[in-house]
């Protein structure tokens, strides 16, 4: 679906529901799963997670950032506006288009992790805590190689080509998808070389410079975490996850045989933790629990 | 800071893709090779993954028509040597093309066409389409200038070969794809005797490549199979034109194919429509042998290459034949534009013409022993054949004569024998040819 935010046209998945039934969302007291996608890329990195809550009773928002997929504006400068931006955008949402009240459950991959820690914690100093945090492929600080960032400056593809390469493990560059005919490794390229010049960039420098998730960590009482880790993670290793860990008191989800880009590269692995974490999350609102 | 891009690190080459792209070792056996999974339809765990699965919220399989494991593999294999974001397989090259076409048109819809195309796609093109609302404009493919005159607000796509059968025409494909790309247009390439190990059409600015993969990607002529490829480069959304993937799909739940899959839209929009109604589907047991052939394929490509510049040179210095149309030859228009878009060679399949006409052609054919005369190429063996009189046959003289197919002109397939031996058998065969000729000029000049 189609909103506006300052000016800008926003896209926002919300797993396909639109298209087969009247309205957006469910709204009313439906739960609600915001899944923020990582740098240069878009909400399609969710499509088979989106599409599978979306018919499981959840209302899924899946947001393309300013100027990156289907969104305009230019991409914003750091984690903490993205955050603003969010809870703005969440508010539009509710006000403008049905999407409820129900308890919000705030997940993002990579750069869109530290975006959910920041949104998190900010709702958390509101007094509006989110039901749950789930990150995905997350390190905090998130470090970027010089060499990588240096590459999304110059909009070279080599930039391109460090993220395929390490983003994903060995076993999903040689392929063997879930879903039929598709190469995981080329979509990311594909994805990545849609962005704007300088989308990248801009992305990762976010990443890089983000400091703030001690504060947002501070004020998570209550808000269970839960870090989603590829195995075989090359961009944001598992090892280096233990910080973050720590730090937000995260249960951590080991997904085996994958890497950074763990959404395409095992989908069903994926959605089976986030299945059972939503079930647990959601535990005393049983008719709301996947199956 | 440099204004120099730091280097990347190397990607898997092309000869591990064609080994490994697609398959991991069977879960369960261990089997190395690729398991044929001769299996119509797939057991599903409980009715939630069931549903899930019709309603494309799950990954897996669901039917055989529509998708098969041990097709897919073959499909992620082909989509990872052409650079593409997904392919989907297809009984035959023409049901590939059929299902590009028919994914992208409908009723009233226009196409930009080469007009040195195979027979068997100029058939669809002229014949069947227009049958169905779909019309087709075909151009000459050395002039990317005549494409942009060509294209229509009702057209919807540009097609062509990258090397053309059988004088070799090379498509610039940066060229064609810049004016297709003008006009809001994907370009189409059919490149079945390029192959991916000479030209990988989607770094050269195509959206969608299709093959027949019965001939070199196979290579050993015992399964017929075709693909499609896509690029995931073609902004679907921006060119406005297509509202079968931008706009939702009362047949398939109301999905709208760009908002849900980006780069993916086309191939998952072949898949879930094209397969499913059409049915052209490709069986599990051709897909494998045509993996056994793509393992193989680069080794292959460079010995049909090496055998055809071999072939190529010995017939351009023959006294029998009057032209040969192989753009290794310094004469032929496209041999710059091959260098420069095919340096590793411009393929194995060529036509030329003898002196003699139509009676050495056919003396020639008859006398081979080693080429077999057949309506193929690509095959591990050396083939011949008389277009005018077989691939081409349902062409009038005048599309005979806009494709380049003239009456004496024989075509040949240059396989992996040793190239020896291949040109001993030429040596011999020409020299029947010029004997069954010499009668002819006799008459000729008696009766001048």
């Amino acid at each position: 679906m189609r909103t506006d935010l300052r000016g800008h046209e926003v896209f926002v998945g919300n797993g396909g529901r639109a298209n087969g039934t009247a309205a957006d969302w469910q709204g009313g007291d439906a739960p609600r799963l915001l899944l923020w996608h990582g740098a240069g890329m878009d909400r399609t990195v969710w499509v088979l997670l989106a599409r599978y809550f979306a018919r499981h009773g959840v209302d899924v928002i899946a947001p393309d950032l300013p100027g990156h997929g289907a969104s305009g504006g230019e991409p914003l400068p750091d984690i903490e506006s993205m955050a603003d931006w969010g809870i703005e955008l969440i508010g539009a949402l509710c006000e403008r288009h049905g999407l409820g009240d129900g308890p919000l459950l705030v997940a993002g991959h990579s750069m869109g992790s530290l975006l959910a820690l920041e949104m998190a914690g900010r709702l958390a100093r509101r007094d509006e805590p989110p039901a749950a945090l789930w990150l995905l492929g997350s390190n905090y600080p998130m470090n970027v190689t010089p060499v990588l960032l240096e590459a999304a400056r110059l909009d070279s593809p080599v930039a391109i080509d460090i993220i395929a390469t390490y983003g994903h493990a060995y076993a999903s560059r040689l392929g063997h998808n879930d879903v039929a005919g598709i190469s995981v490794y080329n979509m990311a390229r594909a994805l990545l070389r849609r962005a704007d010049p300088g989308v990248l960039h801009a992305d990762l420098e976010a990443c890089r410079r983000y400091a703030g998730g001690e504060q947002a960590a501070a004020g998570l009482q209550g808000c269970p975490v839960q870090l989603i880790v590829g195995d075989e993670d090359r961009m944001t290793p598992p090892r280096a996850a233990r910080a973050l860990a720590g730090l937000t008191g995260a249960n951590v989800h080991r997904i085996v045989d994958c890497g950074h880009m763990m959404m395409s590269e095992q989908p069903e692995r994926v959605l089976a933790t986030m299945r059972s974490l939503l079930a647990t999350t959601l535990r005393g609102v049983p008719e709301r629990v996947p199956a | 800071m440099s204004d120099t891009p730091p280097t990347g690190p190397r990607g898997l080459g092309f000869d591990t893709l064609a080994l490994h792209a697609g398959q991991q070792p069977a879960p369960g056996t261990g089997a190395r090779a690729v398991p044929i999974y001769q299996s119509t339809s797939f057991v599903f765990d409980d009715s939630d993954r069931a549903a899930s699965l019709f309603d494309t919220a799950r990954a897996g399989h669901v039917y055989s028509r529509i998708s098969n494991p041990t097709v897919a593999v073959l499909e992620e294999r082909i989509a990872a040597l052409e650079g593409g974001v997904g392919a989907v397989c297809a009984a035959s090259g023409m049901a590939a093309i059929h299902l590009g076409i028919a994914t992208l048109c409908g009723a009233g819809s226009h196409i930009v066409a080469s007009r040195s195309l195979y027979g068997g796609t100029h058939n669809l093109l002229t014949y069947t389409l227009p049958r169905f609302g779909v019309t087709t404009t075909f151009v000459d493919p050395r002039d990317p200038e005549a494409f942009r005159a060509a294209i229509r607000d009702e057209t919807r796509l540009v097609f062509a070969e990258t090397v053309s059968n059988p004088r070799g025409e090379v498509l610039d494909v940066p060229a064609v794809a810049e004016v297709a790309h003008a006009a809001g247009l994907p370009l189409m390439l059919d490149a079945t005797l390029s192959t991916p190990w000479l030209i990988q059409p989607l770094r050269h600015g195509a959206d969608i490549v299709m093959h027949s993969l019965t001939k070199f990607m196979g290579g050993h002529g015992v399964a017929i199979g075709g693909a499609l490829v896509d690029g995931g480069t073609f902004d679907w959304e921006a060119s406005g034109r297509f509202p079968e993937l931008t706009e939702p799909y009362a047949g398939f739940h109301g999905m709208d194919f760009v908002e849900e899959f980006g780069p993916a839209a086309f191939v998952m929009r072949v898949r879930k429509e094209g397969l499913r109604d059409f049915g052209a589907t490709l069986s599990p047991t051709s897909a494998f042998h045509l993996l056994q052939g793509l393992e193989t394929l680069a080794m292959r490509m460079q010995r049909h290459v090496d055998n055809t510049h071999r072939v190529v040179d010995y017939l351009a210095a023959h006294e029998t034949v009057q032209a040969v149309h192989h753009p290794r030859v310094p004469e032929h228009p496209d041999h710059d534009l091959a260098a420069r878009l095919l340096p590793r060679g411009a393929g194995a399949v060529f036509a030329f013409e003898l002196t003699g006409g139509r009676a050495a052609g056919e003396a020639f054919i008859e006398a081979l022993k080693l080429f077999s005369h057949l309506a193929n190429v690509g095959d591990a063996k050396s083939l011949v054949i008389h277009p005018a009189s077989t691939t081409h046959s349902r062409m009038d003289d005048a599309a005979l004569d806009a494709a380049g197919v003239s009456p004496g002109l024989v075509r040949l397939s240059v396989g992996l024998e040793e190239a020896d031996d291949l040109l001993e058998d030429l040596a011999q065969a020409l020299g029947r040819a010029a004997r069954a000729a010499a009668p002819a000029r006799v008459a000729s000049a008696g009766r001048g």
